[in-house]
């Protein structure tokens, strides 16, 4: 939006440009960097420092160290694991199941189409919390308790997703679609080849939020759960993360916790990022 | 990354778990869920550690719960399914919902176990028993103490030996103390939204918040007087208008006292050194009173059905009560008299053995339910007095209590 | 074009058969215990022990109660001024980030990534930078820019308390519509824009006739969930501000869980969430209609 004339001028504009949005970015992610940093400062000297330092003295790794050798029976690199296996599959089979959900509801059509639509955005009224109770007993009927599919199969009823992916959908060009259904395409295939490639970044964004819900997920899996070698990360380290928020208590490993719990995600992040930075440029798109 | 390559990194994972997970062992495993977070977690966690060491044949796990909420969810839940924690270390406020479904134990039972429940406090143990059964058997005693800084004290010209008890002595030092206080700060510096200790001074007047019959308001009066003696303090400089963080000014030294709990033990005497100096809470009021909770231990009926699982519980909690001073070392007094009257407590934990001797006359709250909802509802209206300003203490009660009594209407009309 | 019947069922049925994994889950694990729920909401039960009927009786309570209904009012004032606070700041900072600049993925990951983390370690780490001392981060730079002149409480008062939710909940949640429309953006073909510029369109112009249908579709889902997310609010409530001062941060799932949960009252809980449920529709409904309306009236012009 911003194209002028004159090479030299467009690069100073440009750069001028980004450090303006570097500035930005810095001072927004200060409170995350302010976390982060605490995590390497004692309790102790983060809490009575003034002038309060963005760099630490001394640095120390006490806070880490804490919460890989709390014990008490609950192994916290095994709850890692069990929330990075629990949080991809998640992660994968919620993408699986809604893609076609959302195709049928963007494009397909069928008597119901509107309502079912309708009332999946409406059941996204009611708060999360309501379905705790219900579903727990859902679940102990079905005998698994206790497994990693009652803490993966609830979630794939969302209707969050579906939701999201159909209005991406929306966007997909009719006459991509005409082409290929007059050239026999089955829906299937349509949907695999060309508007999965087509909504990529949707996918990557709804990936990352399911993939963060069932990591973060905390009460649910609390209530589900009851050997320890089970149990997910939020229930290991919730000793460090909960309290009553006086930061005198546990300023460092609070924030040591809140870093361990997002750095999966933040590393998918960057690994996925192409498809979040680059869509598939249509142009002209013809068979 | 292509699906062929995120295919194969997660059933690697998969099959890295599947190798990991631990063979099946012959022991008994209790899973002991507690709200201990921080320091007080890490503490328990060594007791259980011995206890595992010296107990090849139980393991005790421990699951730390700290919110209310979420501890008393798991634990309805996991007796209606049961699948709850065979032994909880329960809040004593959070317990009256769930007793009926707890272990009950008669007393020649628990003497059986070497536990004699004619040792307790009967201010803690008030609740826990009814017609000489015993469901839940307190362990600790989290009272408020008197916390101050004696390098403070003695530049503000106080004698750091001899804290106020009184209130005139309270007032006197505030004022000799306000004047060695940055600007900013008071000498008290704890938040008025705390409504603990709007309690604990409403205790000291003499009142509670509800009727024995759970059925009425009774904090009125009582809770006036203790409003009147937070303004008086306020308008003083001594206590702060506004909701705030207390702990790290008070780490730092700039704020010099503070009324709280005793599980603030270790964190400040290890911050404050030399400079530590912990006492019983000045009486405030017109009655011998001071704040105080418990932890209870107790079995849920359902977990225990098992005789092998009721021993290994029952070897667990009788280790903790044999060596319950390892535990009160976090930070708790004894909820026993022949602990906290005793020589070991004196000798081991002397900070804590004088401030034990408060335990006599400790008030906790009472065994109703709906104790949380009404003080969360009574709080409202100490901030409009305290923090906003809308209220007059007279006006802020008579409006509370009807607020009160609106929620106990609500909460009496099925029963 | 003929077509047998065949295809035609063939087509139908192939819409159910794309439907069914997700309506499977759907039908087992949100369906079955909201109508769970609806059932509970004319019961009394507190999990241990058997329901038992009390009729609307719940229904009845909550309505008579004037908490409930100033937790309403809270979360509608607040919704009002948050839903339109983070669309526009998810929108604004997408399209600041969609331009051709240096680095583009560390910003990016800076903008993003506090929706990453979970509820408690932003709100303790933001409970803690607004500590109300003199070294708190908040304070020592306010004090020191000489924008405040003194350390202060940032809870004292219900609309600063208001400001410091809203701002701090915008900066968690921003993150995913600028990912969502960043999705979108990027897709427009930037040969519009020439072609626009050269016909003499300005800014205003271009975004309204060409980025504005592009991201209509994502852009009523991203209303509505940042509509539900206003009025599903909690936890920085919870955590910040405990409900004060004086109850006047108290949101409409805190009465929930305060006099649901808390007292373990399932079937109080049930009706509280169908009250909830009714005022979200309500409310998501008419800031939908404001937005279309307004998406409208841009148009037209």
């Amino acid at each position: 939006m911003l194209f002028l004339s004159g090479k030299t001028k467009q690069k100073t504009k440009r750069l001028f440009y980004s450090v303006f949005i570097w500035v930005m970015a810095a001072v927004w992610f200060a409170p995350i960097f302010w976390m982060l940093v605490t995590s390497f400062k004692e309790t102790g000297v983060a809490v009575v420092e003034s002038p309060p330092r963005w760099l630490p003295q001394p640095v120390t790794l006490e806070n880490y160290r804490v919460i890989f050798t709390a014990s008490g029976g609950i192994n916290i690199n095994l709850a890692f694991l069990n929330s990075i296996l629990v949080a991809t599959i998640s992660s994968f089979a919620g993408l699986l199941v809604a893609i076609p959900a959302a195709y049928a509801l963007a494009r397909l059509r069928f008597p119901g189409q509107k309502i079912i639509f309708w009332t999946y955005v409406a059941v996204l009224a009611f708060p999360p919390v309501l379905f705790l109770v219900p579903n727990y007993f859902i679940i102990f009927q079905l005998n698994l308790m206790n497994t990693f599919s009652a803490l993966i199969l609830p979630g794939l009823g969302g209707t969050f997703g579906v939701f999201l992916l159909r209005q991406y959908m929306l966007g997909i060009p009719r006459e991509i679609e005409e082409v290929a259904w007059i050239d026999g395409c089955s829906k299937l295939r349509f949907l695999i080849s060309i508007g999965v490639p087509i909504i990529k970044p949707a996918l990557v964004t709804l990936g990352l939020m399911t993939f963060l819900a069932s990591w973060n997920n905390f009460l649910w899996p609390l209530l589900v759960l009851t050997t320890a070698k089970k149990f997910t990360l939020p229930i290991a380290l919730v000793r460090f993360t909960a309290g009553w928020g006086d930061p005198f208590r546990g300023i460092g490993p609070s924030m040591a916790a809140a870093f361990m719990s997002v750095g999966p995600a933040l590393v998918i992040f960057v690994l996925f990022r192409r498809y979040l930075m680059r869509g598939i440029s249509l142009g002209s798109v013809v068979r | 990354m292509s699906f062929k390559r995120t295919a194969v990194l997660f059933l690697s994972m998969f099959l890295i778990l599947a190798i990991m997970a631990p063979a099946t062992s012959a022991k008994t495993t209790i899973t002991f869920m507690t709200p201990l977070d921080g320091a007080d977690g890490a503490y328990m966690d060594e007791i259980i550690a011995r206890f595992n060491a010296e107990h090849p044949d139980i393991e005790v796990v421990h699951l730390v719960v700290a919110n209310s909420l979420e501890y008393k969810m798991k634990v309805g839940t996991g007796i209606a399914t049961k699948s709850a924690p065979e032994a909880l270390f329960m809040r004593k406020a959070d317990t009256p919902d769930y007793l009926k479904e707890f272990r009950a134990f008669s007393e020649k039972e628990l003497l059986d176990y070497g536990i004699d429940i004619n040792d307790i406090y009967p201010s803690i143990l008030e609740g826990l028993a009814e017609d000489g059964r015993v469901y839940g058997i307190p362990l600790d005693c989290w009272i408020f103490y008197l916390v101050y800084n004696r390098g403070n004290f003695s530049k503000a010209g106080l004698d750091p030996d001899r804290p106020p008890t009184t209130r005139k002595e309270w007032m006197d030092a505030m004022e000799a103390l306000k004047a060695i206080t940055p600007k900013g700060l008071t000498p008290h510096y704890e938040s008025p939204t705390w409504s603990w200790f709007w309690l604990h001074l409403m205790w000291q007047f003499g009142g509670d918040l509800l009727t024995p019959d759970y059925k009425e308001p009774a904090f009125q009066e009582a809770g006036v007087e203790a409003l009147k003696l937070m303004l008086e303090m306020q308008e003083k400089g001594y206590f702060p208008d506004a909701p705030i963080d207390p702990g790290p000014p008070f780490h730092a030294g700039d704020a010099s006292v503070l009324i709280t709990g005793i599980w603030t033990f270790g964190p400040f005497k290890e911050a404050l050194g030399d400079d530590y100096g912990a006492a019983p809470v000045p009486q405030l009021g017109t009655h011998d009173a001071v704040f105080g909770g418990s932890h209870v231990l107790a079995l849920p009926n359902v977990m225990v059905e098992d005789p092998q699982v009721m021993e290994a519980a029952m070897t667990w909690i009788k280790y903790l009560w044999d060596h319950a001073i390892d535990w009160y070392a976090a930070g708790q007094t004894p909820a026993r008299k022949s602990i906290a009257e005793g020589d070991e407590l004196k000798n081991r934990l002397p900070e804590i053995y004088n401030i034990s001797q408060q335990l006599p006359h400790v008030k906790t709250f009472q065994m109703s339910p709906i104790i949380s909802e009404v003080l969360d509802e009574v709080a409202i209206y100490l901030e409009d007095v305290l923090i906003t300003r809308q209220l007059t203490p007279e006006k802020a009660m008579s409006l509370a209590a009807e607020s009160v009594e609106e929620i106990l209407e609500d909460y009496w009309w099925d029963k | 074009m003929s077509r047998s019947l065949f295809k035609d069922i063939r087509r139908e049925g192939g819409a159910y058969l794309f439907l069914l994994p997700h309506m499977f889950f759907f039908v087992l694990f949100i369906a079955a215990p909201l109508i769970y729920a609806l059932v509970m909401s004319f019961h009394q039960w507190r999990i241990i022990g058997e329901p038992s009927y009390i009729g609307l009786a719940n229904f009845l309570r909550i309505w008579g109660d004037s908490r409930f209904w100033n937790t309403v009012q809270n979360t509608t004032i607040f919704a009002a001024i948050s839903v339109p606070v983070t669309v526009f700041l998810g929108l604004g900072l997408a399209l600041i980030l969609n331009q051709r600049f240096h680095g583009k993925l560390w910003p990016l990951v800076a903008f993003v990534s506090p929706a990453f983390f979970s509820s408690i370690g932003i709100l303790f780490s933001w409970n803690w930078i607004l500590a109300s001392y003199p070294s708190g981060l908040a304070n020592h730079y306010l004090a020191k820019l000489g924008i405040i002149e003194s350390a202060m409480s940032w809870f004292r008062d219900t609309t600063l308390a208001w400001a410091c939710i809203i701002v701090i909940t915008a900066w968690w949640i921003v993150g995913f519509s600028v990912l969502l429309y960043l999705g979108i953006l990027q897709r427009i073909p930037p040969e519009q824009y020439e072609a626009a510029k050269l016909d003499g369109a300005g800014p205003w112009a271009r975004f309204v006739y060409i980025t504005l249908p592009w991201i209509r579709n994502v852009m009523f889902f991203d209303v509505a969930r940042h509509v539900i997310l206003a009025f599903g609010l909690f936890d920085q409530v919870y955590i910040l501000t405990e409900g004060g001062p004086a109850g006047s941060t108290r949101t409409m799932v805190y009465y929930l869980y305060s006099v649901g949960f808390e007292r373990q009252q399932l079937g109080r809980a049930a009706a509280i969430s169908w009250y909830i449920f009714l005022i979200v529709i309500f409310f998501g409904l008419v800031q939908l209609a404001l937005l279309s309306r307004s998406i409208h009236s841009a148009e037209v012009e």
